[in-house]
């Protein structure tokens, strides 16, 4: 082992503990661990900007871009706020039926959008709708973090790790979705019976208070009618582009930056409104986590570790499924899932190409474990961070160890879940 | 002009006032914010009534403005329900309020000193130190402007530089 690989995976390993223990903010760490690696000579220009294998993935970088553009301008046209006001509605203000559409509502658009744009347009009609109640939002809020960490798991585009892993594997839209969306409905109905047992204190109905919720006016939350008509049709041509991207042949970015750049052209909106949601520090934290894991795949390091894996594995792909779903699970609880992915990925890969199809589900089990284990802990995922961050802001902190306590059944439950799923669905 | 001239009485709320009768006073009074007694005796801080209305509003709806319209006038009833139980001394302990120290200036400070200090301070009420005064007396923004627009709008000799007679015939 050379000193240049020693230095590598020391640069790789800090920047990690930096990441995981957010010491610094995570975008300067992955930014400074990518010059580390140019410096010491582990990386290049080329194999930084130009190689698919080592560099950064500009597909999985503009795709966050066009989708962060389009939900952006969607979002100020207030139909989200419609729709989660819509549901309430529809649930005639009975408190465990407006927490079954809350959590589907939830659990849908976090398929599409990412999680913690979901718990940001969702949160605050939970609140408003459990204060009507004469509730507490807790139980609200807590239910649709973990349906968007759920929702977010079955679609290419629905959670950050599992663009990596489409881009990586070569997965395209449709075959994510036929893949884990059959086990992400279940988990949704598994969810929702969780609910009505961990928060059946909350559910007593009051007819009084029902009729407060009635009072929201839902139509009132649409600003602008023209642009909603617009952005609805842009989003309908976006889903059909990613459906058909394997007849088209457009990747997915390339589907997302049309759709971004004909929204800009139909919305006619300042700058400031159009970029405002663009989150351009993750844009940035992905490339330089990018160069820094190119580097070690540079240098050979990823590949001896694959080589290693592969000899323990063998054909034992469902045992190796097994573990992969649920140290993933378990990781991603502590620590944030994206870096965690990055690193794994190329590892899978790999295995994945040498092991054929009966190693493909190993795609699976760790897009299962890394988007699950998200609810494990507060910390866990990006929207729950976000999600306590609101709560608290509004009056009901939760506690690390409040969140613990119900992430950490409903993820045993799901992930648990999963394990018969892959068993059932490919090595049965 | 001086400060002791612009004086006005302000009512002064404490900790425990209740964050209801000090919104009543608010809308009552036509004040631009409130003083604040936080050990109970001496005016120690300001805070604006914008503010106070930060603090009214629920913060998910300073969160999505798309809520604010769909609320109808049941929002109306809310937000007292929210205020029930509250005081002053939680809207001062409030992170996302922004209370200031009270401004003192002398007695005897001008108009454009108060003004200054006012500015550097981000604050639209200044209390006036004067020992000969029992209560508390303030100088608000509006009397403040109304002095200097008076004095712009009063007949008289300008303090206007203007060149002598001696300039002139040199």
């Amino acid at each position: 082992m050379t000193v240049q690989i020693v230095l590598a995976i020391a640069v790789f390993v800090v920047a990690y503990v930096f990441i995981a223990t957010e010491k610094l903010p995570r975008v300067l760490v992955a930014l400074g661990g990518a010059a580390i690696m140019v410096v010491i000579g582990a990386t290049d220009d080329a194999a930084a900007f130009f190689s698919e294998e080592t560099g950064i993935d500009w597909n999985v970088v503009f795709l966050l871009l066009g989708m962060m553009i389009i939900v952006g301008i969607l979002r100020q046209t207030g139909v989200f706020e419609y729709l989660a006001i819509w549901s309430a509605k529809a649930a005639k203000g009975r408190p465990f039926r407006i927490m079954v559409m809350l959590v589907v509502i939830t659990a849908v658009l976090s398929a599409f959008l990412d999680n913690v744009t979901t718990i940001l347009l969702v949160a605050p009609v939970s609140l408003l709708v459990a204060q009507r109640l004469g509730k507490s939002p807790v139980p609200y809020l807590l239910a649709e973090v973990f349906a968007s960490n759920i929702g977010g798991t079955a679609t290419l585009i629905g959670d950050p790790p599992n663009l990596i892993i489409g881009s990586r594997g070569g997965i395209g839209f449709n075959e994510f979705i036929l893949q884990l969306a059959p086990i992400v409905v279940v988990l949704i109905a598994v969810l929702i019976g969780l609910c009505r047992i961990l928060f059946r204190s909350t559910f007593a109905y009051d007819e009084e208070r029902a009729a407060r919720v009635m009072a929201l006016d839902e139509r009132e939350a649409i600003r602008d009618r023209g642009l909603l008509v617009k952005s609805l049709v842009v989003v309908g041509l976006v889903l059909v582009g990613f459906l058909t991207s394997q007849l088209t042949g457009l990747e997915p970015s390339i589907v997302a930056l049309l759709g971004a750049g004909l929204l800009v052209l139909l919305a006619r909106l300042e700058p400031a409104r159009v970029f405002g949601d663009v989150e351009w520090e993750t844009l940035l934290f992905f490339a330089g986590l990018f160069v820094m894991v190119g580097s070690l795949v540079n240098l050979g390091v990823i590949e001896a570790i694959g080589q290693a894996a592969k000899s323990a594995v063998g054909d034992h792909y469902f045992a190796a499924s097994g573990v992969l779903l649920f140290g993933s699970a378990l990781f991603s609880g502590i620590v944030d899932n994206i870096p965690y992915v990055a690193t794994l990925a190329p590892l899978t890969n790999d295995i994945v190409q040498s092991g054929g199809g009966d190693a493909r589900p190993l795609w699976w089990a760790l897009a299962l474990g890394a988007d699950l284990g998200g609810n494990l802990t507060a910390v866990g995922a990006s929207a729950n961070v976000v999600m306590t961050g609101i709560a608290k802001r509004n009056g009901h902190p939760i506690s690390f160890w409040e969140f613990t306590k119900y992430g950490a059944i409903v993820t045993v439950v799901t992930v648990g879940l999963c394990f018969p799923y892959l068993w059932l669905r490919y090595y049965l | 002009m001086h400060a002791s001239d612009l004086t006005t009485s302000l009512v002064v709320v404490d900790r425990s006032t209740s964050a209801l009768d000090a919104i009543r006073l608010i809308a009552d009074q036509d004040l631009i914010g409130l003083v604040i007694a936080e050990d109970g005796a001496h005016p120690s801080s300001v805070v604006s009534s914008v503010d106070v209305l930060r603090y009214m509003l629920p913060r998910y709806l300073l969160d999505d403005l798309s809520l604010t319209n769909t609320v109808g006038d049941v929002g109306l009833d809310d937000l007292r329900q929210g205020l029930e139980g509250r005081t002053i001394g939680d809207l001062v302990d409030d992170s996302t309020v922004r209370t200031r120290p009270v401004l003192v200036v002398p007695a005897d400070a001008g108009p454009i000193e108060i003004a200054a200090r006012m500015v550097d301070q981000g604050t639209q009420v200044a209390l006036v130190e004067d020992p000969s005064r029992s209560e508390p007396a303030f100088v608000t923004l509006p009397a403040l402007l109304d002095a200097i627009v008076a004095r712009w709008d009063a007949p008289g000799p300008s303090d206007a530089y203007a060149p002598s007679d001696a300039e002139d015939a040199s």
